[in-house]
């Protein structure tokens, strides 16, 4: 039967046609819409149709309040300090970078220091350096009387100033600072950790340049 | 010739897939989280002394203050709860780990550390241990409120920590004239360190001597 | 077609279910104990080592008790036996069990008074094993006819943390191939002691009547 290879195709795709006509003549016009639409897509595929959507971050504005996870927060402002409460820079000629922020848990249960710490990545653009760790990890304390603040109970404003050291080289006046995105996870289906806790993927929802100020008062 | 028995047939196929299905449905609509992981409430009042089984647990006051004093004081963001209690192990040493306070609106507040305050503590058979817990609070909060205290912890917000195990459930008798009060009151408290319940005033006066 | 040998009617019919299918019904209690161990690693991974759960031994009153037990050893304190499994062998008696008045004078710090509801008791052990075992972890329990097990809080009741050696020791490693200790332990006023109980954290210890 190999002769007839050609035939065969000519055979087939007059098939493929004639089912194609029976099915679309099956159809109702809302049908005949989506599956055009769907076709419409596929047809695109060359022009990335299929392409992740890239979301640009909202603007960041310091004094405005936005909704991040559980909390309301609003990103007061940044100071650079040689110390800040009974912070100082590990190394010498090192500064102290701290983001003060006003947080509010509007959720029903208690919320952790990390969460808020996952929301507010290092600032990229400030000369961040380690400190005991490899991490880039803040020190996290309230602005009201610099202890650590390890859960915020839902209902409550908290001014709350998370601190970096930062090379003492760096010499700007503004740095950049993100607020990533958290996710709930009701049930951790992928790691098998902890269920019904917030994470940071790592998406930015908001990106904002924030003037940092210079001195000791908090 | 195989015995029809032996034989991998339609019936046994469909017998099998329907005895996976029931025990899947078995497993996934039997109330394991909502009646056999409950733990089992034991509900008191202030002054109280209640039996958990494995401990005996009395609520002996509840406060309020602005700021903790301490090496490092507190400031609280609302008003600070600060809820002196006793635990006397029955078993053996025992840790109690579980600490929450419950508002009337159904949140949940966890305690800190701050300001010289417990977040848990240990005790064990043969005298009662004294120690404080202080819970952050909005206004809110205060009126209704009732502490939730156990060996199990409260981290986990499914409460596994507790599973079929007693807790203690203490109505701090807050009412909404007293929660007005309590928040308007601007105290300062300086927290005892844990120590023997009954020898409180002996270690005070060693305190001020 | 060949004859068959034997009439075809009878032998089926004599095998019911639970003979044709006995190997499984066999494996199948096997199946489910199989099963039940597999997800019941955190009982010996983290119940059974941490705390007194198997008895070695139960002597009576004046009798001398030989606690012996493999430990993993971290190194802490003797760097060549680090990430080893170690015997340990010790020798206990005790000597007395005695109700007393007051709590002995801590060696650091203020006197610690007896709380409300509880009495001290002096427990006196006589102990034995080759210089530089390590006794860090020792357990020293009261058990009260009440049920309750007094005293396996570490440090003790007066700030000692380790109750197997003298107080002027600077590390757990034992130094003498004999000594005494005594130990102080709160005991709720009401309870009768029954029994003394003596190991090193877990999973081992030795039972002592108390006369």
């Amino acid at each position: 039967m190999k002769h007839a290879r050609n035939a065969d195709a000519d055979l087939v795709l007059r098939l493929l046609h004639a089912v194609a006509d029976a099915v679309v003549d099956g159809m109702s016009t809302t049908q005949r819409v989506v599956v055009g639409g769907i076709a419409g897509v596929f047809a695109l595929t060359p022009f990335g149709a299929w392409d992740a959507v890239v979301v640009e971050p909202e603007p960041l504005v310091a004094g405005e309040e936005i909704e991040v996870g559980p909390f309301d927060l609003t990103v007061v402002r940044a100071v650079v300090a040689d110390e800040l409460g009974f912070v100082k820079p590990l190394e010498e000629g090192n500064r102290l970078l701290a983001v003060v922020v006003e947080v509010s848990n509007q959720g029903e249960k208690p919320a952790h220091q990390g969460t808020l710490v996952d929301a507010i990545p290092p600032p990229a653009d400030a000369g961040i350096v380690p400190r005991d760790t490899q991490e880039l990890l803040p020190t996290v304390l309230g602005v009201a009387d610099a202890t650590s603040v390890d859960v915020f109970n839902p209902g409550l404003p908290y001014r709350m100033a998370l601190i970096w050291e930062q090379d003492g080289a760096w010499a700007q006046d503004e740095i950049t600072v993100d607020v990533a995105e958290l996710t709930w996870i009701e049930e951790d289906t992928t790691f098998q950790l902890d269920d019904q806790r917030w994470f940071a993927y790592g998406e930015v929802l908001y990106r904002g340049r924030l003037a940092v100020e210079t001195g000791n008062d908090q | 010739m195989s015995h029809s028995g032996r034989r991998v047939t339609w019936r046994s196929t469909t017998l099998l897939v329907v005895a996976f299905g029931a025990a899947c449905a078995l497993v996934n609509v039997m109330p394991q989280g909502t009646i056999l992981e409950q733990p089992f409430l034991v509900d008191g009042h202030v002054g109280e002394t209640l039996d958990l089984d494995y401990a005996e647990l009395t609520v002996t006051e509840v406060r309020t203050a602005d700021t903790l004093a301490s090496s490092q004081p507190a400031v609280a963001a609302g008003t600070f709860l600060v809820i002196d209690a006793t635990w006397e192990a029955t078993e053996g040493e025992t840790y109690f780990a579980g600490a929450e306070v419950v508002d009337s609106q159904g949140r949940t507040h966890w305690p800190t550390s701050r300001g010289g305050c417990t977040e848990g503590t240990g005790s064990q058979p043969g005298y009662a241990w004294r120690t404080t817990y202080c819970f952050d609070v909005p206004r809110d909060a205060l009126a209704g409120a009732t502490v939730r205290l156990a060996r199990g912890t409260h981290v986990h917000d499914d409460q596994a920590g507790q599973r079929r195990d007693a807790v203690a459930v203490v109505d701090l008798g807050i009412t909404r004239q007293e929660a007005d009060e309590l928040w308007e009151a601007t105290d300062e408290i300086d927290v005892d360190a844990p120590g023997f319940a009954s020898a409180t005033t002996n270690a005070d006066e060693e305190g001020e001597g | 077609m060949t004859t068959l040998p034997e009439n075809p009617v009878e032998a089926p019919a004599a095998v019911g279910w639970w003979r044709r299918n006995a190997v499984w019904l066999v494996l199948l209690p096997v199946a489910l104990v199989v099963a039940a161990g597999a997800s019941s690693f955190r009982i010996w991974a983290f119940w059974w080592p941490n705390g007194l759960h198997h008895e070695i031994q139960h002597v009576g009153a004046g009798e001398t008790a030989r606690h012996s037990e493999e430990y993993y050893d971290v190194g802490f304190q003797v760097p060549e036996r680090a990430n080893t499994w170690v015997q340990r062998d010790v020798e206990v008696e005790v000597l007395s069990v005695t109700r007393v008045d007051e709590l002995p004078e801590p060696d650091y710090g203020d006197p610690v008074p007896v709380p409300d509801g509880a009495v001290p008791y002096l427990v006196s052990l006589r102990l034995a094993a080759v210089p530089r075992t390590d006794l860090a972890l020792c357990t020293i329990v009261l058990l009260g006819d009440d049920g309750a097990r007094y005293g396996e809080k570490s440090p003790d009741v007066l700030g000692s943390s380790n109750r197997c050696l003298p107080p002027d020791a600077d590390d757990p490693l034992s130094t003498e191939p004999e000594w005494s200790i005594t130990s102080p332990i709160l005991v709720d006023e009401d309870a009768v002691i029954t029994e003394v109980r003596f190991g090193f954290g877990g999973p081992g210890y030795v039972t002592f009547d108390v006369p």
